[in-house]
């Protein structure tokens, strides 16, 4: 059990807000080894954020309260710390690097301060050490240390997150938390900060719970991959499980909606719809008025996540009963009616118009 | 910062020059007679040629108003008091000790309790201790100042007795008056500090210094208070020249022989003198206020403070930012 560095058992989080209860995480498991990086993937909304800020025991309450499930590291109950047991486990055993740099230092506080204080908080050292040891990490993370006397707003928003960074490794944290860390990043710059993190994460050795929507960034930099949606884990595997083997109609969805440099397209193939209101999750299977492959079962009944595979997950009904998992292009579209797959989602106006058609040409 | 501080007391100058022109002009127009008030009811027309001429009210009023301020630049001569033929410098000097005190210590007053009040607020929001305290700070900040220090007055000095009701003396002769004059302030620093701490706690920097493992108390006062600091100082300068503006009221009503007093006195009996020099110390202090205002948003904020310096540090040359040293 306790062989995992993090150890995420049915997590269940939900806002109680004025206009109706928001499931934003709904019993959620994951594990996380010693040096291993972990890619959370999903759609805005999906509940990255709450689940990465659950491992800090950071959800704002209220509104939010986590409802049940544990979230053990190294073996202790991170829900069940006591205050100080929490302010020692932030930023020293898990640090968090956080989706918006431009936000996410006090304005008021110069850098090398702002690094020095969380060195000052968990490590035994004078003022001077800490300051002197946040000047290193800022020649670490490739911002001379001379400007760490200066104040977040005089510097750019690449060389903030770079801060950021350099602030979350300030401890040598064994699990770092790192939400769209290259999000608010332009492409050039991204590159750059995915490198610098593969590296320092090497260096210290730790353990990463990458969250991001970017599956290119996620090819690069992780092992295990989490596909998530609407607060569930839709499928789970290594990086050749979900890559190479994809099980899941929502993981496909995600795939193809990357624009491809070998096929000369008009149009994107997004998936269809949106993202449920957390507040509204529809009955059944969470995904199931976007998927071209939805019956009666999936509006009716959760689907379980099931072994596909030796260390693959996937939630869905359809998976492991034969059923060829196209995505609707033309051809797709015709092997699932030659598989006799029952159409009966009203939303699903792609697949009715061709059963129309179908039966126009019997 | 230095040459900032500099320019704009230099700046005060010219402020303070507008000023004394309009005291001095609405002095002129407004009606009645310094010298037929001197003279009392029976005077012959060359007594009262006389005293016009004594009181310095027969030349061309241009020729007065250049003369007056001759005085003051020359030699800080506020002239003297039609009424108590003594230097108006004087008589303000003999007084400005209490207003001052009373100033000050409702300024601490003011700040201490308002902004204790206001982040006990912001923090336990929407619990008993929050709904009490806004709800109080609203009726007071409605209720006129004059109604309030009759009322305390009423019940703390003539019902329990634990207050004189007047005059100056130890302490006790403060506490009145100084809660009195600080409650108005009070409840709008309470509601500012309240709301201005409830925007920053909800800041992603703030739960970046909770990530990092730092201890709720410091949360809350290194990292949230001190951003909070700009929209408070801000209430908390207006608030103080109001409280020199309007300390005429309490130490009327409480008769607190200040500097309001005199000013008031001055208006009754038309002392131009009185009054020009009375408003000119006033909004000296004022202008000391404003300035004093400034200089404590450049410690608070240090984006404001590398406008001030000028474009000797880097990356200062922002939008935005300007509207916000001003604001």
């Amino acid at each position: 059990m306790s062989e995992h560095l993090l150890e995420i058992n049915d997590l269940d989080v939900q806002f109680h807000t004025m206009d109706g209860t928001v499931h934003a995480v709904n019993g959620i498991s994951l594990e996380i080894d010693p040096g291993e990086t972990l890619g959370l993937v999903g759609e805005t909304g999906a509940g990255k954020t709450t689940t990465a800020l659950s491992i800090l025991n950071l959800i704002q309450s209220p509104p939010g309260k986590i409802e049940h499930g544990e979230i053990l590291f190294e073996g202790r109950n991170v829900l069940e710390m006591s205050e100080a047991e929490l302010h020692a486990y932030r930023g020293s055993d898990v640090a968090m690097i956080f989706q918006d740099p431009m936000t996410a230092l006090n304005p008021i506080y110069t850098v090398e301060y702002q690094i020095a204080e969380v060195i000052q908080i968990h490590e035994k050292v004078s003022k001077e050490e800490a300051i002197e040891k946040a000047r290193e990490m800022l020649e670490f993370v490739g911002i001379p240390a001379e400007r760490g006397c200066e104040y977040p707003h005089q510097f750019s928003g690449g060389m903030k997150q770079r801060v950021v960074i350099a602030m979350a490794l300030a401890c040598s944290p064994k699990l770092l938390l790192a939400d769209e860390p290259t999000t608010a990043l332009d492409v050039t710059i991204q590159a750059q900060v995915l490198d610098m993190m593969n590296d320092l994460k090497k260096k210290f050795n730790s353990a990463m719970l990458l969250i991001t929507h970017d599956l290119g960034v996620v090819a690069e930099t992780c092992d295990k991959v989490a596909i998530m949606y609407a607060g569930k884990i839709m499928e789970y595997g290594s990086l050749e499980d979900i890559f190479d083997h994809t099980a899941h109609p929502y993981t496909e969805g995600l795939f193809n909606s990357i624009p491809s440099l070998d096929e000369d397209v008009e149009r994107l193939k997004p998936i269809r719809g949106l993202m449920p209101d957390p507040s509204h999750l529809p009955e059944g299977c969470a995904f199931n008025p976007r998927c071209p492959y939805a019956d009666k079962l999936c509006q009716s009944a959760e689907a379980e996540l099931q072994e596909v595979g030796p260390g693959h997950y996937c939630r869905c009904h359809h998976v492991n009963k034969g059923v060829p998992m196209y995505f609707p292009d033309e051809k797709g579209n015709e092997l699932a009616y030659q598989h006799g797959l029952p159409v009966s989602n009203p939303g699903n106006d792609f697949l009715e118009k061709g059963q129309k058609g179908e039966k126009a040409d019997e | 910062m230095t040459k900032y501080v500099v320019k704009r007391l230099l700046i005060m100058i010219p402020t303070l020059l507008g000023v004394l022109l309009i005291i001095f002009a609405i002095n002129k127009m407004i009606p009645g007679d310094p010298a037929k008030l001197a003279l009392g009811s029976n005077f012959t027309q060359e007594a009262y040629e006389a005293k016009r001429a004594q009181m310095g009210l027969d030349k061309n009023v241009v020729i007065q108003f250049f003369d007056y301020v001759k005085g003051v630049v020359t030699h800080f001569d506020l002239g003297t008091s039609y009424d108590t033929k003594r230097p108006v410098s004087g008589m303000i000097l003999s007084r400005i000790g209490i207003t001052l005190k009373l100033g000050i210590w409702s300024c601490i007053v003011t700040i201490v309790i308002g902004v204790a009040i206001g982040i006990l607020s912001a923090v336990k929001k929407y619990s008993v201790i929050d709904y009490v305290m806004t709800t109080l700070a609203i009726i007071f900040s409605a209720a006129p100042g004059f109604w309030v220090a009759l009322m305390s007055m009423m019940v703390f000095c003539l019902k329990l007795g634990w207050f004189p009701a007047g005059g100056m003396g130890g302490w006790r002769y403060m506490v009145l008056p100084v809660l009195c004059m600080a409650l108005s302030p009070i409840s709008l620093v309470v509601r500012m500090t309240r709301t201005s701490m409830l925007d920053v706690i909800n800041q992603d920097y703030i739960r970046t210094a909770r990530a990092k493992g730092v201890a709720e108390r410091n949360v809350i006062f290194k990292h949230a208070f001190r951003n909070a600091l700009i929209p408070i100082i801000t209430v908390i300068g207006a608030q103080l020249t109001m409280v020199v503006g309007g300390s005429f009221i309490i130490e009327s009503v409480f008769s607190i022989p200040g500097i309001g007093m005199l000013l008031l006195t001055a208006i009754n009996t038309r002392d131009y003198p009185a009054i020009q020099g009375t408003v000119l110390v006033l909004s000296f202090f004022v202008c000391i206020i404003n300035l004093l205002t400034d200089i404590a948003y450049a410690y608070a904020d240090p984006r404001i403070k590398s406008q001030y310096v000028g474009g000797k540090s880097r990356g200062l040359k922002r939008k935005g930012e300007k509207q916000d040293a001003k604001a």
